[in-house]
């Protein structure tokens, strides 16, 4: 009975974890190029009943992960805007020498001239912006242009790849919407936007968040009952053992 | 005399087995590809001359089909025939699973959960991206391009497949693989948990309730025993 209280437990917390993903889905519903959380519970209860009863084993195996599906696009005008179609991701520099991977979305340009993400990361394509220049553009081949003070044609300022993985599940999440790769995990493919496995950028376009609203609905009253169930076991699990114990009348 | 004793005691150790089974139902009701346990019923009379229950009890699985829960993700796979499984290994050990929800790992072969490896029809099945397709018959393919192939496994012998950890089942007797025209595989759909919430409520009341009354004739028991030592200590 014992071994079912800490199972019935276990059960409780993963339910907990599943719910804690899905406020996290929920929250983020309009962000840009957000990728849904899912947690992985297949190894939650990794021995069967009659191997050994140790309740510690009983751990909850909580394996987060993305879905990388890509959301829908819709165009927005802006200029610095750009949305990847399909798979890939725009490397950014983080800390002045990491490497983080990103969906792209809201470019700006920050204080020193070079082309960043909304929260601050510059591109590792260490794109220079002139003071002056106007009519920033980027093209879907990833090439970026402007006309440059006092001049009548557009002139190339750099170039966006992209990075494509064998394996997007690698990636662990580091926050604003940039994910990092894992040591000794294997190094993503270099492209230019349209070529290989990558399809071109949409500029003036930004990516919505892969969330369905709908099925992180239907997860989460699952998750209520499944919940209610567990605890329901706790319960008769528990009231089996006060019968035990007190089977014994003075 | 004791003899009741030990009848309730065995009765009390299999109400114990089955709650334990229940709760692992229970906490793995949203679990993907899951199957849920049962305690194989045993005659009672080897019960009693085995007196360790729990040692001699087996988990078996119930084989129903559960629910497809469809999530457009090209490496979720559902078996679509209820007796044909996948096969995971780690290289000494294979089990088979209904669990369809793979990945890449680094190396680039595809595996299933905790990490262990796909069988494919040669081996491991390595994918040079997870932009892939997987047609019904288990071919993957990569914009046209046949890349691998994902095989099914039928147990030789059903009765024989015994529960193992998480979704993981054993089978005793051994494998064999389907052939590619009558193993059908759905992508972008997962098999949910086949766990019966009201199955596994019903069984909580009356284990219960099971409990309750050998605990009964414990006490009952005992209170004949108690009365039998006083007469015999007034004579």
């Amino acid at each position: 009975m014992l071994d079912a209280l800490y199972t019935a437990a276990v059960g409780l917390e993963a339910q907990q974890q599943q719910l804690n993903s899905a406020a996290n889905n929920f929250a983020n519903l309009t962000t840009t190029a957000y990728k849904r959380q899912t947690v992985d519970f297949s190894a939650i209860l990794a021995r069967g009943p009659g191997s050994a009863r140790n309740p510690t084993d009983a751990q909850p195996v909580n394996l987060l992960h993305f879905d990388m599906t890509p959301g829908a696009l819709h165009a927005t005008g802006r200029a610095l805007d750009v949305a990847i179609q399909g798979t890939g991701f725009v490397e950014v520099t983080l800390d002045g020498q990491k490497t983080g991977y990103s969906r792209g979305g809201a470019l700006q340009i920050n204080s020193d001239g070079v082309l960043s993400l909304a929260s601050g990361q510059a591109l590792k394509a260490d794109i220079r912006i002139p003071t002056g220049a106007t009519n920033v553009q980027i093209l879907p081949d990833g090439s970026v242009t402007a006309f440059l003070a006092g001049e009548t044609t557009a002139k190339t300022l750099g170039q966006i790849d992209l990075v494509t993985f064998t394996n997007p599940d690698a990636l662990t999440y580091s926050g604003d919407g940039i994910f990092v790769l894992p040591e000794g995990a294997a190094e993503p493919a270099r492209s230019r936007p349209g070529e290989g496995e990558t399809q071109p950028l949409a500029p003036q376009s930004l990516e919505g968040s892969n969330v369905d609203m709908t099925t992180e609905m239907v997860s989460m009253t699952l998750m209520q009952r499944v919940y209610e169930l567990n605890s329901r076991v706790a319960q008769v699990a528990d009231e089996l053992m006060g019968m035990a114990n007190n089977m014994r009348r003075e | 005399m004791t003899d009741i004793y030990q009848i309730a005691s065995i009765g009390m150790q299999d109400a114990n087995l089955r709650v334990d089974t229940i709760s692992q139902n229970a906490a793995s009701a949203s679990v993907p590809g899951y199957r849920r346990h049962v305690v194989a019923g045993r005659p009672f009379a080897t019960a009693l001359d085995t007196v360790d229950a729990a040692s001699t009890a087996k988990s078996a699985v119930d084989l129903t089909a559960g629910g497809l829960i469809l999530t457009g993700r090209s490496l979720d796979l559902a078996v679509e025939s209820d007796d044909q499984f996948f096969a995971v290994t780690d290289g000494s050990q294979t089990w088979l699973t209904r669990a369809g929800a793979f990945r890449l790992n680094d190396d680039g072969v595809l595996v299933g959960e905790r990490g262990l490896r796909v069988v494919g029809p040669d081996g491991d099945v390595r994918l040079p991206s997870v932009d892939v397709a997987v047609e019904a018959d288990g071919r993957i393919t990569q914009q046209g391009t046949a890349v691998g192939a994902v095989q099914l496994f039928r147990p030789v012998d059903r009765a024989s497949l015994m529960a193992a950890e998480g979704t993981l089942l054993m089978a005793a007797s051994g494998v064999e693989p389907v052939d590619a025209e009558s193993g059908r595989v759905r992508s972008g759909a997962l098999e949910g948990s086949n766990t019966q919430v009201a199955d596994e409520m019903v069984g909580l009341m009356s284990i219960a309730r099971q409990f309750e009354a050998l605990g009964r004739v414990v006490q009952g028991y005992d209170s004949v025993f108690q009365r039998a030592i006083e007469k015999l200590a007034e004579i």
